[in-house]
């Protein structure tokens, strides 16, 4: 997940201290923290960032923010109820099955070769 | 750099530099050593140099070792030969040994040793990427004895090749079979499946497979079909039927949670049916993408989505049913924010996209601190950007490099503009910076400040004050920083003028009563407290503070000769007591005042209550008689019965609870605020704590004695003590410590060179033990001479010395690196994992050591590298 808190919160950079303070609940409500710890954390670190007015201003003046960009790509997401047409071909399975494979092997080669060393610096 | 290496041939540089925290503006003496360490016969040589300001260089690095060619006929020899060249890693040479031994006699051993060699032949191919060529090796290997030694790295050889379906062909061999052992088995069995729902490879179970096998193809065939259900888009309750026919524990079981979860419309489930799938497994990127096209939060989907590989993307936009009308804008966008912000710039601010104009132009200005060459560019497309706006972009980015001049620059020049733009937010907005700047002098040097304040720190606080008066923090820490640096002056004023903005806030008057105090102005800081206590009526140090600001107040009427007035205040201040608290200064002092009054009956009562509250015996005594020492002139004589109890108490032997809890009373601030009167009160103690040389203290509960003793100036009891507790604990360096002090009598300047050096040591080992409190108390007794030069040699020496010792550790670790691996072990290293993975290996050996940390990867490499190439006698390689 992003650190930038205004994506975090999905918040307007011009957003009032309800504003914020409405999207943070409305996140916690949909994600509790006892069902999703870290992502709590998350939406409380970016509330905590940005729940003042002086907050709001040290987040857009003394950083870059994606704020505006993550607006734009939200707003190229396809809507819902294209997920009615969704398919996936074969290819892009096997690409991502072959894809699976190569790492897998590569990560075993390379376990493997830690073994070798480790045994090898014992010696 | 290049320049010294040349001049040190036949050395090559091997690093460029890092930094060995040694502090800033520190000047190392410049040396350069040479180091011979490792195995006697195979020794490396390296030279370490430190010429660089607080760098540590490796300049150069060589080796004394030769390797010898094989050159004998005999058998055995020639075997010996062989198994060497092994051995070493020389695979070529061992392969054509083995081959002519072989010519001579087929031994199991000579068979297997030119088996082995193919297989670290076929291994040095694949590290160079010569993959088909690392096959054809290991075919050779294979047709001594049909059997593949490493299946794993044939087919891993395979995949890079793109030969899926050979790769396929020659996991399936070991689907049931035994002859691998069980966790590369399961690989097997899990890469097999995954690159069998891949490639459409005909399955059929023969007649004899094993049980497991023909379970193993049956599963496959289910999985097939569901994930052809899936792609085909056949109704959900018909893929469920044919996932149920997956057995969860096959190695098709992910197929089974991935599918079920991308078709459940519960986010939650999906998720959790997705965690059965462990991402590191071969069907990892599919979990993945499956992931990222559930539905959620639109960042959040747009962070998974933008998080993915270009093939799982694609595949998670195709479920959210995006990519119909070809490649989306999405993926427009991800792929110019992977190529970089110039790319992303350029697309984002392209006329006629369908971008939202506003979205469009703050995404770009949030771009330009990355590329600030893109200004015109920016104004071209968006229209002009303020001054502001301009010096905004350019303050971002003069920090992203880190050029701090420019930063200070372009930042004063924002916070100025925005100050005095008119709206409300404008100030506010100055205020931010001139905090980021205070915040940046804390941690930089290279913040300026103005010429009219000492620090940068104090004036951007200053100006972010002016900006933003109402913000609390500021002003405290502020505040803090005129305490620090001892301007009184101003420390009040703002103090005041943080109570009277903050009248509710609790750290604001707590400010404000320490600056009245401070002042003598009790009765202003008892004022401060009781609005205090009216903000938070349960705050006990609040009201302990109201107490002790009154009885100070009732000192000063004394003082004024207003006996009257004093028991007043003293009778104010029981107000403030709580009954299950009574506390013993009150009660002392309102007995000290009616018997100097003479008004009050009751006063020799209330006298020896606050005493007894105190503890009783020669602690309580002690304390009536700082008490009255403090409420009456110098001159007064002590007040009847204090003197004669005094007296009586501390005729006896000093027990050591005693005299820890004196010491403790003479260090409270109000004491020590106000030595004149208790100067003597001090003295007599310290003639006490002569008859208790023989109490073993510890060092620990030692300190606070040693600072009573110091105030009296009684060195001779402090060396006498320092010297019996050497006596007992002859470890204890800081007993020596204290016999110093004594010697000296508290002036750092008459120490001798010997002293001066042992001091110098415990100041280091209370620096490795991070023990600062101590060396506080070091640090106090070395600044105690002031600008005596003594003091300034001591300590350039010392900071000389700092660099001295981050070479010597250098060295030490880069020593006992080298001294537990002779460039034999390099070669063996390099034959089991060929030359890159040598390097990788050393690397990650070399980042495990404490110096390894501190240093780049790529600089660790190179040094990996360069060692790799000695240990082959190679000419080292920059």
């Amino acid at each position: 997940m992003t650190t930038d808190p205004f994506t975090v919160l999905g918040a307007e950079e011009n957003a009032s201290d309800d504003d914020i303070k409405q999207r943070y609940l409305a996140l916690v409500r949909n994600f509790p923290p006892d069902r999703e710890p870290e992502r709590f954390q998350a939406y409380r670190a970016a509330f905590e960032a940005l729940s003042t007015e002086r907050g709001r201003l040290a987040a857009k003046l003394l950083r870059s923010h994606g704020a505006a960009l993550s607006r734009i790509e939200m707003a190229s997401l396809p809507p819902p109820e294209a997920r009615r047409n969704a398919r996936v071909t074969q290819a892009q399975l096997t690409t991502l099955l072959v894809e699976g494979v190569s790492r897998a092997l590569a990560r075993s080669q390379e376990a493997a070769r830690g073994d070798v060393s480790k045994t090898g610096g014992a010696a | 750099m290049a320049t010294n290496a040349a001049a040190m041939a036949p050395f090559a540089v091997i690093g460029t530099c890092w930094r060995i925290d040694a502090g800033r503006d520190k000047e190392p003496p410049p040396f350069c050593r040479q180091i011979t360490v490792g195995d006697k016969e195979e020794p490396w040589l390296c030279r370490v140099d430190t010429t660089e300001r607080n760098w540590l260089v490796i300049i150069g690095m060589s080796k004394q070792n030769s390797r010898k060619l094989p050159s004998s006929a005999s058998a055995d020899k020639l075997a010996a030969e062989a198994d060497l060249a092994l051995g070493l890693g020389r695979f070529k040479e061992a392969m054509e040994l083995y081959k002519q031994l072989l010519k001579l006699e087929v031994r199991p051993e000579w068979r297997d040793g030119l088996a082995t060699a193919y297989l670290g032949r076929a291994k040095a191919l694949a590290a160079k990427g010569l993959f088909k060529e690392a096959e054809i090796v290991i075919g050779n290997a294979v047709a001594l004895d049909g059997v593949v030694k490493e299946p794993l790295f044939l087919i891993d050889c395979l995949i890079r090749q793109g030969e899926i379906e050979k790769a396929l062909a020659q996991a399936l061999k070991y689907i049931g079979a035994e002859t691998v052992d069980p966790r590369e088995g399961r690989l097997l069995a899990e890469f097999a499946a995954a690159l069998c729902l891949a490639r459409p490879l005909a399955l059929e179970a023969r007649a004899g497979d094993p049980p497991a096998r023909a379970e193993w193809i049956a599963a496959a065939k289910a999985a097939r079909a569901a994930l052809a259900g899936l792609t085909g888009r056949k109704p959900a309750n018909e893929i469920e039927a044919l996932l149920s026919e997956i057995p969860a524990r096959s190695p098709f079981g992910p197929v089974r949670l991935i599918v079920r979860g991308l078709l459940t419309e519960d986010p939650a489930k999906a998720r959790r049916l997705f965690d059965g799938v462990p991402p590191t497994s071969a069907f990892g990127p599919l979990r993945v993408a499956a992931e990222a096209a559930l539905p959620g939060e639109p960042a959040e989907v747009v962070g998974r989505l933008n998080a993915a590989s270009a093939a799982q993307r694609a595949c998670a936009l195709e479920w959210l049913g995006g990519s119909a009308a070809g490649p989306s804008t999405l993926t427009r966008l991800f792929e110019a924010e992977r190529a970089g912000p110039g790319a992303l710039f350029s697309l984002l601010s392209k006329p006629g996209t369908a971008f939202p104009a506003a979205d469009a132009r703050n995404a770009c200005f949030n771009l330009l601190p990355r590329i600030p060459d893109r200004i015109v560019a920016f104004e071209k497309a968006f229209g002009t950007l303020s001054e502001a706006e301009k010096s905004h972009v350019l303050a971002l980015a003069a920090e992203a490099k880190p050029d701090w001049r420019r930063a200070v620059t372009h930042w004063r020049a924002t916070a100025e503009q925005l100050a005095m733009d008119g709206t409300r937010e404008g100030p506010l907005s100055a205020g931010v910076i001139y905090r980021h700047l205070a915040e940046l002098a804390v941690q930089h040097r290279g913040i300026a400040g103005d010429a009219h304040f000492d620090s940068p720190v104090v004036f951007y606080l200053r100006k972010s004050l002016d900006c933003d008066p109402d913000y609390l923090p500021a002003a405290l820490q502020l505040i803090k920083l005129y305490r620090e640096d001892g301007k009184d002056k101003d420390w009040h004023a703002l103090a005041d003028e943080a109570a009277r903005r903050f009248p509710t806030e609790s750290a604001a008057l707590l400010q404000a009563i320490e600056s009245a105090a401070a002042r003598k102005a009790y009765k202003k800081a008892a004022g401060f407290a009781k609005q205090l206590l009216a903000v938070d009526p349960i705050n006990r140090p609040a009201r302990q503070r109201m107490i002790e600001l009154q009885i100070s107040q009732a000192r000063k009427q004394m003082r004024s000769k207003r006996p009257d007035l004093a028991r007043k205040e003293l009778l104010a201040a029981g107000e403030w007591e709580r009954a299950d608290a009574p506390n013993a200064d009150l009660r002392i002092n309102l007995g000290l005042v009616g018997l100097l009054g003479g008004q009050d009956a009751e006063a020799e009562t209330r006298l020896r209550e606050g005493v007894d509250l105190a503890g009783g015996g020669a602690v309580g005594w002690f304390r009536a008689a700082l008490q009255d020492a403090m409420l009456t002139t110098p001159q007064h004589r002590p007040t009847a019965p204090i003197a004669d109890e005094l007296a009586r108490h501390l005729k006896g032997v000093p027990a050591k609870p005693d005299i820890v809890a004196i010491a403790g009373l003479l260090a409270a601030p109000d004491v020590r605020a106000d030595r004149k009167a208790t100067s003597q009160l001090g003295w007599e103690f310290g003639s006490w704590l002569r008859e208790a040389t023989h109490v073993a203290f510890s060092i620990a509960e030692f300190h606070i004695v040693a600072d009573a003793i110091l105030n009296a100036q009684l060195f001779r009891v402090l060396g006498e003590f320092a010297v019996a507790g050497k006596r007992r604990e002859p470890k204890e360096r800081l007993w020596r410590f204290y016999e110093i002090v004594a010697r000296t009598d508290n002036n750092p300047g008459w120490m001798h060179l010997d002293e001066e050096d042992e001091i110098d040591d415990l100041c280091e080992s209370l620096d490795i033990a991070k023990d600062r409190h101590v060396r506080s108390r070091i640090d106090r007794y070395l600044e105690n001479s002031g600008d005596d030069p003594a003091s300034k040699r001591r300590a350039k020496r010392l900071e000389n010395r700092v660099s001295d010792d981050d070479s010597d550790m250098f060295e030490a670790l880069f020593k006992t690196f080298l001294n537990s691996m002779t460039p034999r072990d390099i070669v063996k290293l390099v034959g089991t994992r060929g030359r890159e993975g040598a390097v990788k290996s050393l690397a990650d050996r070399f980042a495990e050591l404490p110096f390894g940390a501190a240093m780049p990867r790529s600089m660790l490499e190179t040094m990996a590298r360069t060692i790799v190439a000695v240990a082959l006698g190679e000419a080292p390689t920059l």
